[in-house]
């Protein structure tokens, strides 16, 4: 099956055993893993915060709900991206990724789509990429699961 | 004009963390405390007849009632009993002298409707945390059972 003719400028992020695709408009910049603080009482797939041009933010291991959990090393990167949709303009985020993601200009007719993986937590659909697993994730998925509804600032 | 809002530094279970200093926090030496430990509280002080209970915690800020410690650190905010967390040492750190941006943490609130860190001091290395003294109150009173959490 394959996707609508159109043409995407993305990421393709390592994560995990498969590689997470992006737009590259949703991401803020990719640097290197720095000193992460504890995150007492957080969820296992956060990782700590870390310090981002004078701003704190939380790093996640998102590939730990498709595969093996990550530890941090020296190929690792933190990806930032920008708040996401109808969240505050200072709430930006990082997921860690295995390696330096790659950039790619996707030709959508050549993506084809997969039936595997179909139903794993927070990917909207997952994708055949050159021959790579990969999975667009689910963004209403991820607020859900980032942000607390009942919690007060 | 100089802005006097002070910040307390503390570190326990080998963590630093940053909480706004008030009126509505005291601090104890241990020799004015109670080594006793009473449930899951390491400590208490009597006031009035009341026990106030302070835990000592470790790095997953689960108790930990033989972790060492030098000093209770009381919340006596809202109408609760105070409550009190267990301290390596602290400092009191004049706003001014970092810079704190707002934080937000991921998932789901550790206690009900309140994140315990809205905001980290950021500078040279790691963030550090914030705490909320509310939400570190509720978490505290938490693991005496006074709301189901942390059991």
């Amino acid at each position: 099956m394959a996707l609508a003719n159109d043409r995407i400028h993305a990421l393709l992020l390592p994560v995990s055993d498969r590689y997470l695709l992006v737009p590259s408009a949703l991401v803020a910049e990719i640097v290197v893993v720095d000193t992460l603080a504890p995150v007492p009482l957080s969820p296992p797939w956060v990782l700590g915060a870390m310090a981002w041009r004078s701003r704190p933010l939380a790093l996640c291991d998102l590939g730990r709900f498709w595969g093996p959990s990550a530890t941090v090393g020296p190929k690792s990167r933190a990806v930032v991206f920008y708040p996401l949709p109808g969240r505050s303009p200072t709430e930006f985020f990082a997921v860690l990724t295995n390696g330096e993601p790659q950039s790619r200009t996707i030709e959508t007719p050549s993506v084809l789509l997969t039936d595997e993986d179909a139903v794993h937590p927070h990917l909207a659909v997952s994708l055949d990429i050159d021959g790579k697993r990969a999975g667009i994730p689910d963004i209403a998925s991820l607020k859900e699961l980032f942000y607390d509804a009942t919690a007060v600032a | 004009m100089t802005d006097l809002r002070h910040y307390l530094e503390l570190r326990f279970a080998g963590q630093v963390f940053l909480m706004p200093n008030g009126s509505d926090i005291s601090v104890e030496p241990r020799e004015n405390m109670q080594l006793e430990q009473r449930g899951r509280a390491a400590a208490l002080r009597t006031v009035q007849g009341e026990s106030w209970l302070a835990y000592a915690l470790g790095p997953d800020w689960s108790p930990r009632p033989d972790a060492p410690w030098t000093r209770a650190v009381f919340l006596n905010n809202g109408a609760s009993q105070p409550v009190g967390v267990l301290v390596d040492d602290l400092k009191l750190l004049p706003v001014g002298s970092m810079r704190i941006e707002p934080f937000t943490p991921l998932g789901p609130a550790p206690v009900p409707g309140r994140h315990l860190f809205p905001a980290a001091a950021v500078g040279g290395g790691a963030p550090i945390l914030v705490i909320s003294p509310e939400g570190l109150a509720t978490y505290l009173r938490s693991l005496g059972g006074d709301s189901g959490l942390g059991e």
